[in-house]
């Protein structure tokens, strides 16, 4: 069972790869169909991705919307379409980065109030909408940001790429223009880090 | 049986496994394989870690509507965007406005040509009937006229500076 699923998830991914690299190249042809397509397939996690990274619905959606904007004017710039993915989270990393940036900027001179490192608890954050079946969602994101506030910032990206946002090295080392050694590095102290937390204060019980 | 005893993996080799399971040695590997604890707690680190990733999109909300290229925007790529279109609008602009005659093709006419130069002539001829008196003469060319009285010239000078309203139309065509 266990080979015959291995032997059939290579070739979907494939299948998959080849089909995503095809509509990159139909909307590098300024097909905007094909874009679309490319937009549907990965919307939802680019959302997410920057929404635990914001906290914010209302964020996540305009830096999403902002993402696929740059990614339609800049698609022709993408040399190798199946990178597709990879760039797609590059631009949201960075937009993430302007966007705390701004933040920042804002905190200084008394707009808007911030934890340390961008990461704080929004009032949306408590009330998400679907409930865990075996975990108080509230008590998650606590959780979660327990584990975060560990972490250094590249090890905190590195984690949440990898672990969160479901990439392979590769493609965070594509994402963050760091070559996969470094991301290696980085994600094993932030597993070190984390696997430690977890020792002390328990913070995976019931995850 | 008479094997020795194998060592488990340290802590530091299994959040190595973690990251890359490549990147620990192939004894390791094989030990990872074949014994139980090892790969239960391989297992468990990793089966939390995929788990957490998966409990937080659950929790996390969903974009509320897909995403669509606006209209302007999907007409507004390669060469009509908005940047040329200013910019080849301001060259055309300024074409206009510094060459304004270069590229006019409206040639003067013969016969207006040759009226405007009859006009000059009879301006010319006015101006000779109706020359300054010749004391004053001197005084435009800068010379000292021998031997002439000056007259009150008050009336004169103010005819000569102030045109009449006959002369209203040449001027205004002369100028």
């Amino acid at each position: 069972m266990n080979n015959a699923s291995l032997a059939d998830g290579p070739l979907t991914v494939a299948d998959e790869n080849s089909r995503i690299a095809e509509w990159v190249l139909q909307a590098q042809a300024g097909n905007e169909t094909a874009f679309h397509r490319l937009v549907d397939l990965h919307q939802a996690e680019i959302f997410r991705m920057i929404y635990y990274r914001t906290r914010s619905h209302m964020d996540a959606e305009d830096l999403t919307q902002d993402v696929f904007l740059r990614a339609f004017r800049h698609i022709r710039r993408l040399a190798s379409p199946e990178l597709f993915r990879s760039w797609l989270y590059r631009i949201a990393i960075n937009r993430v980065r302007d966007h705390h940036r701004q933040n920042r900027i804002k905190s200084f001179i008394g707009l808007v109030s911030m934890d340390d490192d961008n990461f704080h608890e929004t009032e949306e954050m408590a009330v998400a909408p679907i409930a865990s079946q075996t975990l108080d969602q509230q008590d998650f994101w606590k959780r979660v940001r327990q584990l975060l506030t560990q972490l250094s910032r590249m090890e905190r990206e590195v984690f949440l790429l990898r672990f969160f946002d479901q990439l392979s090295i590769k493609e965070i080392g594509t994402a963050m223009g760091k070559n996969e050694n470094t991301v290696k590095t980085h994600l094993y102290r932030a597993l070190h880090k984390v696997k430690a937390a977890d020792d002390t204060e328990g913070l995976w019980e019931g995850i | 049986m008479n094997r020795n005893a194998p060592l488990h993996l340290t802590r530091d080799e299994r959040l190595k496994a973690v990251v890359d399971i490549g990147d620990i040695d192939h004894a390791r590997r094989s030990h990872l394989a074949t014994c139980d604890r090892c790969r239960d707690d391989f297992e468990r680190l990793h089966g939390r870690l995929e788990r957490l990733g998966r409990v937080a999109a659950t929790l996390a909300p969903k974009p509320k509507a897909a995403f669509r290229l606006p209209a302007r925007q999907a007409k507004t790529h390669g060469f009509f965007r908005p940047v040329w279109a200013i910019g080849i609008s301001a060259l055309l602009v300024a074409i206009v406005i510094v060459w304004p005659h270069a590229f006019s093709t409206v040639e003067p006419q013969p016969e207006l040509a040759r009226q405007e130069d009859r006009q000059l002539i009879t301006s010319i001829e006015n101006l000779v009937i109706d020359a300054l008196p010749a004391p004053y003469q001197g005084l435009v060319a800068w010379t000292d006229p021998p031997n002439v009285d000056v007259p009150d010239i008050s009336d004169d000078v103010r005819d000569w500076f102030m045109p009449s309203p006959s002369d209203q139309d040449d001027d205004e065509w002369l100028s």
